[in-house]
């Protein structure tokens, strides 16, 4: 595979390797000149190819696009190359909510402990930490952050990793049968998401399951414990 | 929500540009990396169509294709600051974030495009029909024609299963019948030819 891993720069200028080999070859790369330029212009080439398929798209995506834009925060320009999940997270936890940040990996650290006890419970858990793995290494993560009254929210979630974390704290404890309920704004049109309930110390770290779709705010309301199809109560953290 | 609607008006404001030159991508991106949406805005209705178009070329499916170019597009706004002109210009760094994104999809639901594409080859030994059927007699695309033609049938084969189908080498090999170390290097030559051809590089 070394003799030959200069022939990769056209597979791999294609997208056409698997992670394994992409891995192996981008540390090639890293110290290959004459490869560097050869992948440059072959990603060049490809573009035209691409461009080639020059399509118009459904009116709803200029729309769609700008208004996440508007909520989205933009990455820092050195980060790149430092590698590794700390330089990943770090855009994340410098804007705001870094009190927020510390709660979510305090949290996911006991429930890292707590997971090599209990066998039983641990189906809810392993799914709240595989999220928690999932969306604070994906290098596309995004926080929206969420205020109201004392109490403060955020959702982490990331578009490759097609899931998200909500946190929240200072939630007060409900009457039975009703519960906090997320709400995932698109084109300020609510979508239900997680049902949740807070600990006794009202804080909340849920795993929001499969989020295919983008969405430019995030709000809370009080719902029936069942869930609601619409919000019908006050919001009791909304878009900060 | 108040908030997004000062800034829209502000933004209003900012699209005059001096001398009323219509700004190239790398120009929009530069502005974009510097938080500028109206830069952004223009940005995207200057790409978009070769985004929306390669993503539907390799997902074929429209929902999903806006669905991912949507991703693509806040992807590019994100990583702006991160963009460097060196190298490469703008164009080609979203589109090789767009097929990227394309091709992590396709790849999620890959055996059942196999048996699709192991068919179509099958079919109709003969992918460059295809893309003459769908490229525009634009300039641009003409010359993309024209350049694919020039390759050699394996050569165009295997760049256009890898690119516009999503496939890993592997993949191609097995599809084409062909040995991995053939289609490994039939890529890299038809991407030296197509390079050539379309005065890439120099």
């Amino acid at each position: 595979m070394t003799a030959d891993i200069h022939t990769l720069a056209g597979a791999y200028a294609l997208d056409a390797l698997t992670d394994e080999e992409q891995r192996l070859f981008e540390r090639h790369l890293a110290v290959c000149t004459s490869c560097g330029q050869e992948v440059a212009e072959f990603r060049r080439t490809a573009a035209l190819l691409g461009a080639a398929e020059d399509e118009a798209p459904p009116p709803s995506l200029r729309a769609g696009v700008l208004a996440a834009v508007e909520v989205t925060p933009q990455a820092r320009p050195d980060s790149r190359g430092a590698g590794g999940l700390r330089a990943r997270v770090e855009p994340l936890l410098m804007p705001v909510a870094a009190s927020l940040v510390l709660l979510l990996l305090v949290l996911s650290g006991v429930v890292l402990q707590q997971r090599t006890r209990l066998d039983q419970v641990q189906t809810a858990q392993q799914v709240r930490e595989e999220a928690l793995l999932a969306v604070l290494t994906a290098p596309d993560a995004v926080r929206l952050a969420m205020a109201g009254d004392g109490r403060q929210g955020m959702v982490l979630w990331s578009p490759s990793a097609a899931t998200g974390v909500l946190v929240a704290r200072g939630l007060d404890a409900l009457p039975a049968g009703r519960a906090y309920q997320l709400w995932l704004m698109r084109g300020g049109v609510p979508a239900p998401s997680a049902v949740f309930t807070p600990s006794p110390g009202g804080e909340a770290v849920v795993a929001l399951g499969s989020i295919a779709q983008g969405f430019e705010a995030v709000a809370v309301t009080i719902e029936d414990a069942r869930g609601a199809a619409a919000p019908s109560g006050d919001m009791v953290l909304a878009p900060a | 929500m108040g908030q997004v609607v000062r800034r829209r008006a502000e933004r209003a404001g900012l699209r005059a540009l001096p001398g009323g030159a219509a700004p190239d991508a790398d120009a929009l991106l530069r502005r974009s990396a510097r938080g500028d949406h109206a830069a952004f805005a223009e940005l995207f209705d200057l790409v978009v169509g070769s985004v929306y178009g390669l993503i539907r070329r390799v997902l074929r499916d429209p929902a999903q294709s806006e669905e991912v170019a949507q991703e693509v597009m806040i992807e590019v706004w994100r990583l702006a600051p991160r963009f460097d002109a060196k190298r490469g210009g703008a164009r080609s760094w979203i589109m090789t974030i767009a097929h990227r994104r394309a091709v992590d999809r396709v790849r999620s639901e890959q055996s059942a495009r196999m048996r699709d594409d192991r068919a179509a080859v099958a079919a109709h030994q003969r992918p460059a029909d295809v893309v003459a059927e769908e490229v525009e007699s634009r300039m641009e695309q003409a010359r993309v024609r024209t350049a694919l033609a020039t390759l050699t049938d394996l050569q165009r084969e295997a760049v256009e299963l890898a690119y516009y189908g999503g496939h890993t080498y592997r993949e191609v090999a097995e599809l084409l019948d062909a040995p991995l170390g053939t289609v490994k290097t039939r890529m890299r030559d038809g991407l030296i030819r197509l390079r050539d051809e379309l005065g890439v590089g120099e």
